[in-house]
């Protein structure tokens, strides 16, 4: 594997993220060619937290937009300070001096800095997550494209801001509707899977560094086996990691049905697979494992 | 391998080459992209197959059902590095097994009109479908399709009403909006003359359609494709379009073509399943599972199909309960139902019933007024 893969793997390593060449190799790109990551995959499979790791990696600021419906440049690129606005025209008519001029009303002074304006302005490279993107509407998509393909914000009162250190840019989708093209071909793209066995467990053993090794595997052979059920909601790493997290704190030491049962909300978020599993998948899940303790 | 991908000539070539056959195949790949993906393998001095996927993977491709036509499309051209004889044969099968078929045909119907033995020399048992769409188009009269449209139009608006978080100006009614009120007293020293008001807006509804276009169905595809384009060259619905027989695939893109003969074209070359058998049971499960984040509690899922399932039924009848708890509504509209002694009693149609909010004819243009008059309430 190439060198600078290793180092971005080591890199997040050490901030308890386990990641493989894939998402290595996005963020190596995404930062030499300057463009925004598009990260797609199921829920729970870490997407917001690359870019949480990679703020901490780069050592700068991370810039959270949540994305949802009826988001608008207002609340997303900036905003007139209209009060300040006001308040400045009321007291240079009060002090009677003609030192206010249109041109001062719209400068930086007014100007209201939200996320996307605030990471193009930073000092520094900042990260800039638009989280779950796919629940802003279409017509949002439109502002941001020129962020995404020129790093810069035009405002029209004021003027073309240009970034002068280009934030990284990280986009994440849960897919509920279909991005548009235009979004789309100007990112990078990064569709992350469920993890392997191996990628959980670590992240497990990381994340939970209490619970034993033997009971970490046997944690993570569940959950592996769960995935492959037919369930309406199947469980992301997340759930995985908080599984991992009840079972540590409830002191179990070998994972028997009994315990499994008690804990099991944290893994399934649906009561219909919740029953199900109690009914008849409990023994053979554990036994697929190669931990069968209790049929 | 390594010793023909170490030349970066060689790389570069294979890369364009990829690109266009991607593009062949219908996956959109911009310029910018393919920049992108050079930048990156200069970069990176690629030196093996893996790490050049990646780099594909990362650059060229956006959406994740373009994964599968990446890696088809990789192989075939690497086989066509290898031997470069046998791989134009390969491509040609391969064209011909996937959408090629119908382009073939689309070729022949061009060339040979005045040869009419030829088509069922070229591939038996495969109508020239979508030029007869396009015929039937030109036949359906005029006049029915401003009135189709206006019931399109109906129903959309009575649909739309679903509440939003976004708010939109309003002349004298609703909420003030003080925000606004201030940023236009900017313009009058601060003085607030008149009062702004806002209103929530209504949003589109999101309508997820999915329509069988199997053997039984083939009778009624022309009114389907010309139902399926109108809903979405209407742009009235916030939709996605999903089509199936023997397995399920999302056209949503394809269908929003700007002319129907496009829309056909891309269609063709997108889907080869036509008038293939039906799994209504799979289909759904590939819905639910693979696009499950589509369907949302706002979404209203309209199933075309007869209900002449030869699948598994348990299946389906999973499935279907499964996409009903996830939502708004399911309305089946079954072209069988114009008949005026139909009874559903297809074991498919049995099955899916209970779990449908309603359930109408759809055998015509017109009934879309129908279904208008339903979703209207």
């Amino acid at each position: 594997m190439n060198q600078p893969y290793n180092d971005i793997i080591a890199g997040l390593r050490r901030y308890d993220y386990v990641a493989d060449a894939d998402i290595a190799g996005a963020l190596f790109l995404a930062e030499q060619l300057n463009k925004p990551i598009l990260i797609e995959g199921e829920a729970g499979v870490g997407k917001t937290e690359i870019a949480r790791v990679l703020a901490k990696l780069k050592d700068t600021e991370l810039i959270r937009l949540q994305c949802y419906e009826g988001l608008d440049c207002n609340a997303a690129l900036y905003e007139w300070n209209y009060q300040k606005q006001i308040v400045s025209i009321r007291l240079n008519e009060l002090r009677n001096n003609r030192e206010l001029s249109i041109g001062d009303l719209y400068s930086r002074d007014y100007l209201l800095e939200r996320p996307i304006l605030k990471a193009l302005t930073a000092a520094k490279r900042a990260v800039l997550l638009l989280d779950e993107i796919d629940r802003s509407d279409e017509e949002f998509e439109a502002l941001l494209l020129e962020t995404l393909a020129e790093y810069q914000l035009t405002i029209p009162e004021f003027g073309t801001i240009k970034a002068q250190h280009p934030p990284y840019i990280v986009l994440t989708s849960n897919r509920t509707r279909e991005l548009t093209d235009a979004l789309r071909r100007r990112c990078l793209y990064l569709w992350i899977n469920y993890p392997s066995f191996q990628k959980e467990l670590e992240v497990i053993q990381i994340k939970v560094p209490g619970l034993g090794a033997a009971l970490a595997s046997q944690a993570t052979s569940f959950v592996q086996a769960l995935r492959r059920e037919r369930l309406n909601k199947v469980p992301g790493l997340s759930e995985a990691i908080d599984w991992a997290k009840a079972l540590q704190s409830t002191g179990v030491r070998v994972l028997e049905r009994a315990d499994v049962e008690a804990t099991i909300g944290c893994l399934l978020k649906d009561q219909h697979d919740i029953r199900n599993l109690k009914e008849t998948m409990v023994g053979p899940l554990l036994q697929k494992g190669g931990h069968g303790l209790d049929p | 391998m390594g010793s023909i991908l170490e030349n970066v000539w060689i790389t570069t070539d294979f890369s364009l080459r990829l690109c266009a056959l991607l593009r062949r195949r219908g996956v959109e790949v911009g310029t910018r992209q393919v920049i992108a993906c050079m930048e990156a393998i200069r970069l990176l001095e690629i030196v093996n197959e893996d790490e050049l996927k990646r780099v594909y993977r990362i650059t060229l491709i956006n959406r994740k059902q373009d994964l599968w036509h990446l890696y088809r499309a990789y192989e075939l051209l690497l086989k066509d590095y290898l031997s470069p004889r046998a791989s134009a044969e390969e491509e040609a099968k391969q064209e011909a097994r996937n959408s090629g078929a119908v382009r073939k045909q689309y070729r022949s119907e061009e060339s040979s009109s005045n040869d009419p033995g030829e088509e069922s020399v070229i591939s038996p048992g495969y109508s020239t479908r979508e030029v007869d769409h396009c015929r039937d188009f030109r036949l359906i009269p005029q006049e029915d399709v401003p009135a189709a449209m206006a019931a399109l139009k109906r129903l959309a608006r009575k649909h739309a009403s679903l509440a939003r978080r976004k708010s939109k100006r309003a002349k004298r009614h609703g909420h003030i909006d003080l925000r606004g009120s201030c940023r236009d007293s900017v313009k009058f020293d601060g003085e607030i003359i008149r009062w702004r008001y806002k209103r929530k807006m209504a949003t589109r509804s999101r309508l997820v359609i999915v329509s069988d276009v199997s053997g039984s169905m083939e009778v009624y595809s022309s009114f389907l494709l010309n139902f399926l384009y109108l809903l979405n060259s209407a742009r009235f619905f916030r939709m996605a379009t999903f089509v199936f027989s023997t397995r399920l695939e999302n056209l949503s893109r394809q269908f929003r073509s700007r002319s129907f003969p496009e829309m056909l074209k891309n269609v063709a070359l997108h889907f080869s399943g036509w008038s293939g058998g039906t799994k209504i049971g799979r289909a759904i499960q590939t819905l639910n599972e693979t696009y499950g984040p589509v369907v949302t509690p706002k979404t209203t899922v309209v199933i075309m199909s007869d209900g002449w399932d030869t699948g598994d039924l348990e299946l389906l009848d999973r499935e279907m309960s499964k996409l009903r708890s996830r939502a708004r509504s399911i309305v089946w509209i079954n072209p069988l139902k114009g008949a005026p002694a139909y009874e559903p009693l297809a074991a498919g149609m049995a099955t899916t019933l209970p779990y449908c909010d309603e359930f109408i004819a759809g055998h015509s243009i017109n009934s879309l007024a129908e279904l208008a008059k339903m979703l209207g309430g």
